[in-house]
């Protein structure tokens, strides 16, 4: 089977599966960097917080490290603390106590302000210093700005250190504590050494002494150093690792300046902020990844179910394409022809069959025009055809039993066909045309037709001749014939009537059975009908002395019907009513309208029908046993015909009887058109 | 028997009047004119053919007041016959009775379509009704 189709694209739900994998994944990547990012900075803040009182987690460090662990800052103030004569040496600077201070702190010191202060920074910075004058050409005045808080010192740069107050104890740089217990260094008449290498780096002088470094434990920490150099500080700066000498000259450590990290100044500037928009960030994702993975996890669902969905769509199609397979392979294979045409009357589907009747390829015919594919023989044979488009338009099914074309091969073809409208919701799609072949049958049809109507002719001329001529004797026209002889010619001429009768049944009902010609309706005048049948029985009803009475209780009636059958109808009737009916009975037809139909009587007085054999008289070849005695001849197919013809009208037909008395035969005929079965309406 | 020769003329209240007879069986003739005696006993002249072309031949000599027809006959058929006919100008109207036993509703209908004032089945009817039929179409003549 040929159709033809279109195709459309869709969306596969996989991708849609895939596309929620993929946004459920980026959504548990970044709940997962939240988490962290906020741990980090969760962890940062405390670390922070941590370092206000330790700042070695943040800033740099100088720390002693090759001669032992580190002590804590507390351990070392504590340890300052109970260290009696630090506090006599602080009493005798403040009080310029010369000679304690010649004695205990040294005179360089005492009498240079610049280096004391230097001092004061650190044991670190004199390291440094020496390093940075000779790496960077700064002066003492330029390295530091300190300033000495908690009620000890308030020492800036360059200020004698007669300006100093309060007690050493600690030195805070920046709001850090950076020194401790720290009040001598290198006196400033060997910085020129210290330049130069050749002395030691540092010298602690009495401060640290063996009890203090002793009391230090074997390590020595000056926390939280913190150098002030401004913009250009470098990290490389810090990187120098000067030895520490005790008093005795001896090396008891190593300073390490461990630098801050990069970017810490940054960092600490804008570590709030950044924490608190992490926060924040971290809020706003756990929020929005949460709402996000709902979702998510409900478009995971949706295309889960939309995975279902189109599994269960792809098994619906397999199977509907198995039934399309099917289908087409049924349609294919079905002996009628079969065409679909659109509302255009182009052809869209066709069938083997189809293709094999019409005599075309198959491109010859799909897409094709209906009255292209079928090339119609003559104006009057193309009529059956009109009624495939009319489907179209009046969506009704029409049938036509006889349709002939020509072929490309020059062959008439007679097809059968049915028409029939195709909707789908409500809409006409286009019609289907299923056919037949029916040109053999036809043919056969007709030959046997015609052999029937010779049989017939033949059997009837004969007789005719038979008839006329025991006509003629009886009548007199060819003189007298003995009585004996013309009573035996009688009964021949009444055999031969009845052999007649016969032959017309038989034709009448060949007619009916194989249904060799549509019934033709036409308005016909009943009354006139009737009247002509009653006359044409004249003789007979002289013959046996019937009081006949025609009744017209309504005139102008003119049903639609197709006279030649009607006719039979009435004529059976009659003359059964004639037969039946005994000399000098009457028989009566009457016509009058009844509703929208036609109401036609035929009643007589005659031998009437036994009632249990009535229910049988509409059945063929069937006689009444009292009809039989009085009428020994007859075919039994007279009121069957009957019967079968008013049906054909849409008419209907009853009687009603009693043995002895007479039978009555109603017969209704509609007067509107006609809904007859195989009918078609006379032009 | 002799075709276009009259049966029998003779005077009466029909007299002139003319009937073509077109059937093959010369019995079938034989029986008519017994049964046309009383016609032409009344002056009507009877003339027999036994095909469409001699039929034909005779009308356009005779002019006929009635024409009995056959159908089936060899040659042309009866009707095709009558519709050459009625081509004519003076046969359009001249009455024609069938008489046929070819019952079939499409020669009804074509004969019906030509005009024709009677139709019988030869083997369903007296032949007196026939003779009625005849006498009343002359008369109306």
């Amino acid at each position: 089977m040929a159709t033809s189709q279109k195709n459309t694209p869709h969306t596969s739900p996989q991708e849609a599966t895939g596309m929620a994998h993929v946004i459920t994944r980026r959504i548990t990547i970044n709940l997962v960097t939240g988490v962290v990012l906020t741990f980090i900075t969760v962890v940062g803040a405390i670390l922070w917080m941590s370092g206000v009182q330790n700042q070695q987690a943040r800033a740099g460090t100088v720390t002693m490290v090759e001669g032992g662990v580190s002590a804590t800052e507390e351990s070392v103030v504590a340890l300052v603390n109970d260290y009696g004569w630090w506090q006599d040496a602080h009493d005798a600077y403040a009080s310029n106590d010369a000679e304690f201070i010649d004695e205990n702190i040294g005179a360089s010191v005492y009498d240079t302000m610049i280096a004391d202060t230097v001092a004061i920074i650190s044991p670190g910075r004199v390291v440094r210093y020496a390093w940075i004058i000779e790496d960077y050409g700064l002066d003492v005045e330029d390295v530091f700005d300190l300033e000495i808080v908690n009620g000890i010192f308030r020492l800036t740069q360059g200020m004698p250190v007669e300006s100093l107050s309060g007690r050493s104890g600690y030195v805070v740089v920046d709001g850090q504590v950076v020194l401790l217990g720290v009040s001598r260094i290198a006196p400033i008449n060997e910085l020129d050494a210290v330049k130069a290498g050749d002395l030691p780096l540092i010298v602690f002088g009495f401060v640290l002494t063996d009890e203090l470094l002793q009391g230090l434990g074997e390590s020595f920490l000056i926390d939280d150093l913190h150098l002030l150099l401004g913009e250009e500080a470098q990290e490389e700066q810090y990187a120098a690792f000067p030895e520490i000498v005790d008093i005795h000259g001896e090396m008891v450590g190593r300073f390490v300046w461990t630098p801050p990290a990069p970017g810490y100044e940054v960092l600490q500037s804008v570590f709030i902020p950044i924490a608190l928009a992490l926060v924040v960030f971290f809020i706003i994702v756990v929020s929005t990844a949460s709402r996000t993975r709902a979702i998510a996890i409900a478009l995971a669902k949706s295309s889960q179910d939309l995975q279902l969905s189109e599994q269960e769509l792809a098994k619906q199609f397999t199977i509907v394409a198995s039934e399309k397979e099917r289908m087409e392979a049924i349609v294919s294979s079905v002996g009628e022809g079969l065409l679909v045409a659109d509302p255009e009357g182009k052809i869209f589907m066709s069938n083997k069959a189809a293709v094999f009747i019409v005599g075309k390829t198959e491109e010859q015919i799909m897409g094709k025009d209906l009255s292209a594919v079928f090339n119609i023989k003559g104006a009057k044979a193309s009529s059956p055809f009109a009624p495939i488009l009319g489907v179209l338009k009046n969506k009704g099914s029409v049938k036509v039993e006889e349709a002939s074309f020509v072929r490309d091969d020059g062959e008439t073809v007679i097809l059968s066909l049915t028409s029939t409208p195709v909707e789908v919701g409500g809409t006409l799609i286009g019609g289907i045309v299923v056919f037949h072949d029916v040109t053999e049958q036809k043919l056969i049809a007709a030959a046997k037709d015609q052999f029937i109507t010779t049989a017939a002719h033949q059997l009837r001329t004969p007789l005719s001749g038979i008839r006329w001529a025991m006509n003629l004797i009886l009548d007199g026209s060819v003189g007298d014939v003995p009585e004996e002889q013309k009573e035996l010619i009688k009964k021949s001429y009444d055999s031969v009537n009845r052999l007649n009768l016969l032959i017309n049944d038989l034709l009448n009902i060949d007619k009916l059975e194989t249904k060799k010609k549509a019934l033709e309706f036409a308005p016909t005048d009943i009354n006139e009908l009737l009247s002509g049948i009653i006359k044409d029985l004249q003789a007979q009803i002289e013959r046996k002395k019937i009081n006949i009475g025609f009744e017209v209780k309504d005139t102008d009636l003119h049903p639609e019907l197709d006279r030649g059958s009607i006719q039979v109808v009435f004529q059976n009737l009659i003359e059964n009513a004639i037969r039946y009916t005994k000399e000098g009975g009457n028989v009566s037809i009457t016509v009058e309208k009844e509703a929208d139909a036609v109401h036609v009587r035929v009643a007589d007085s005659g031998i009437g029908i036994p009632r249990n054999q009535q229910k049988s008289i509409f059945t063929r070849f069937f006689r009444a046993g009292n009809a039989q005695l009085l009428e020994p001849d007859g075919s039994g197919l007279g009121l069957y015909i009957t019967k079968e013809i008013v049906d054909r009208h849409g008419g209907n037909m009853s009687f009603e009887s009693e043995e002895g008395k007479g039978t009555t035969f109603h017969v209704v005929l509609p007067l509107g058109p006609t809904k007859a079965k195989n009918s078609k309406k006379k032009a | 028997m002799a075709e276009d020769t009259p049966i029998k003329k003779s005077s009466g209240g029909l007299k002139d009047k003319k009937i073509i007879i077109v059937e093959d069986d010369t019995f079938l003739h034989t029986l008519l004119s017994s049964k046309l005696k009383q016609l032409r006993e009344q002056g009507v002249e009877v003339f027999p053919t036994l095909n469409a072309e001699s039929a034909y031949e005779t009308a356009k000599k005779h002019h006929p007041d009635v024409i009995l027809l056959d159908l089936a006959m060899p040659g042309k058929h009866g009707l095709d016959f009558l519709a050459d006919l009625r081509k004519e100008e003076a046969f359009k109207a001249t009455p024609v009775i069938i008489l046929s036993n070819m019952s079939g509703d499409e020669d009804r209908r074509r004969a019906a379509e030509l005009g024709v004032v009677g139709y019988f089945v030869k083997a369903d009817f007296a032949l007196d009704e026939l003779v009625e039929q005849i006498a009343e179409v002359l008369n109306k003549k």
